[in-house]
């Protein structure tokens, strides 16, 4: 997914919907993402499958650290700010070719675990998209969702959400 | 938070409104239902235990499961329509009871002995609170079912069951990880689980019936292994899996561990399926539109049908084997226990939970009446059992730790 469009989608896909039903033709397109008002159409292609995971992903790499990706509530696309941060993991992974990146996907308290670990995972999902895009093999990007599980920070207020809405870099030798 | 739910309804809203066509009312109708069936009064004064421990034990308990199943008062000697007589027996290591169940105009309903270990008390007072109801009512009872919870006593989320009454809560997994997401097999001796214990999260097994804790394996898919969910006949698991790059639902088949892809939905996240009771179709959740709520498709795959068009959020479906989907859906900044028959849609659904407190991940006893869910209040959660015929509630146990995700048996 480019993800570059994802201010907008939000706006996008109301006014589509909106179009949409009003022909009556109850489908519509905005971007990558399809749009029905009483069905979704479940046959589509174009995802890049992830890679298995191996069993021990080696050595914690030490003294480098990234600035983790945040998201808005209950979303999975990039906001515009976050470009920068995946830029730089894609920088070192590029120079160290021998690192490997585990991208752990975690999300707020609200709404159930279940709903949540999906989520953390497209989060992780979008992050490994864009950084594979960027030109690192996508046999040295893993994901890995937590979901509502491991919050970093435990109190229960916009600011602890805003910060437990994230994608963590961990990288292994 | 109140502007963000208060903006997220307003989207909701605007989609329902444009987007939704005839299919959906914004007027959010919530019913509660109030009119439940008469209660039976039953009388067990006639159920002599005489000094017996065990038989006090059975007496208690017998009593306490004909309370919860809704569907009875107990009443003093003399005052009820069904009767209940008979003798408990105790001797060094075992317990025997016979009874015989009548109506007031002398008609034996039940007539029948129970026997075993002083240990299994609670257990056989359990199968004659199912058997009476059976009796006098015509209908299923849950006294003998449990239920698989998330707890957090060790600190970290493991699988615990206990039975129907909140008693004899066990911790099942031993992982010092995080294990969440429990569901029972088909023979209710067993759980299906999501567990990090090998620092992904993979879907295991586990026989109740063995120790020491060995679960087995079922799924080591890159990504995400969620969600477990046992088809009716036993033969197929549904779960969700991000394998192709998205989180999406799939349907395993058991034996010989061949997958179907159920949604091919890009860019968003599916989750929680539960199967229809004819085990043709799945509800789940999916954010296709930008927010959760349920869809229905065939279990081969196909076009999904979208299900729910009110409140913010619909999420955590668990569909009856009465038909009934129970869920939990968002409506005015806090989660809801709902239920609906995806026969009559959202317009008859009814929602069940209505104070400040948020009620989440519902599911069915298999009396096909009351509904276990975990409650929150603060930073605390706690499992509590709804009556969906009443509206009443009741907190299932009270024990350290926060309690989370009830599943109940299938029997």
């Amino acid at each position: 997914m480019t993800g570059k469009h994802s201010i907008l989608t939000a706006v996008a896909v109301l006014c589509c919907a909106s179009i949409v039903a009003g022909c009556n033709s109850g489908r519509g397109r905005t971007g990558d993402k399809q749009f029905s008002g009483t069905s979704i159409n479940t046959q589509q292609d174009g995802d890049k499958p992830l890679g298995q995971q191996p069993t021990e992903f080696g050595i914690p790499v030490t003294g480098v650290s990234f600035e983790n990706v945040l998201f808005e509530f209950d979303k999975a696309s990039i906001r515009r700010s976050e470009y920068a941060k995946m830029d730089s993991v894609a920088t070192y992974l590029k120079r160290n070719s021998k690192t490997r990146v585990v991208l752990d996907g975690y999300c707020d308290e609200r709404g159930t675990a279940e709903y949540n670990l999906s989520l953390g995972e497209r989060r992780s999902i979008a992050v490994r998209d864009y950084i594979v895009e960027l030109g690192v093999m996508s046999d040295r990007v893993f994901t890995r969702s937590f979901g509502e599980e491991k919050p970093l920070n435990p109190e229960h207020n916009e600011a602890a959400w805003r910060e437990n809405r994230r994608v963590e870099f961990s990288l292994y030798r | 938070m109140n502007t963000i739910y208060k903006y997220a309804i307003l989207i909701c809203t605007t989609v329902m409104l444009f987007a939704a066509g005839p299919a959906a009312k914004c007027a959010d109708v919530i019913t509660i239902v109030k009119a439940g069936a008469e209660k039976a009064s039953i009388d067990l004064t006639g159920l002599v235990t005489g000094d017996s421990r065990a038989g006090a034990e059975f007496k208690k308990t017998l009593e306490g499961d004909l309370e919860r199943s809704g569907w009875f008062k107990i009443a003093q000697r003399g005052l009820a329509g069904t009767i209940v007589s008979g003798v408990c027996r105790e001797s060094d290591t075992s317990i025997g009871v016979s009874c015989a169940v009548t109506d007031i105009g002398g008609k034996i309903l039940l007539s029948t002995s129970y026997s075993g270990q002083v240990e299994q008390t609670r257990k056989l007072a359990h199968r004659a609170a199912d058997d009476i109801l059976r009796a006098v009512k015509g209908v299923r009872g849950m006294a003998s079912s449990r239920l698989a919870i998330v707890g957090t006593g060790t600190g970290r989320k493991e699988i615990y069951t206990c039975d129907s009454d909140g008693k004899n809560l066990l911790r099942v997994t031993d992982d010092g990880a995080i294990g969440i997401m429990p569901s029972w097999n088909a023979t209710a001796d067993g759980l299906f689980f999501t567990s990090f214990r090998a620092g992904f999260p993979y879907i295991y097994s586990l026989d109740l019936r063995s120790s020491p804790y060995a679960p087995k394996q079922i799924t080591r898919f890159p990504g995400l292994n969620a969600s477990p969910s046992l088809s009716p006949d036993g033969r197929s698991l549904a779960m969700a899996l991000s394998k192709d790059g998205n989180p999406d639902i799939y349907v395993m088949d058991l034996r010989s561990g061949s997958l179907s892809r159920v949604t091919r939905t890009r860019n968003a996240a599916e989750a929680s399926p539960s199967w229809s009771p004819d085990g043709k179709k799945l509800v789940f959740t999916s954010d296709s539109t930008g927010r959760p709520h349920l869809y229905i498709a065939d279990r081969n795959g196909g076009e999904a049908r979208r299900l729910t068009f009110r409140g913010s959020e619909n999420v955590a479906p668990d569909w009856g084997r009465n038909g009934v989907i129970a869920y939990s859906s968002l409506r005015q900044g806090l989660y809801r226990i709902c239920m609906m028959d995806p026969a009559t849609g959202e317009d008859k659904a009814v929602q069940l939970t209505n104070d400040q407190e948020n009620y989440e991940d519902p599911s069915w006893a298999p009396d096909g009446r009351h509904i276990a869910c975990a409650r929150s209040a603060g930073s605390g959660s706690d499992i509590y059992v709804l009556d969906s015929m009443d509206g009443s509630f009741i907190r299932l146990f009270n024990a350290k730790g926060n309690w989370y995700s009830p599943a109940w048996s299938p029997k």
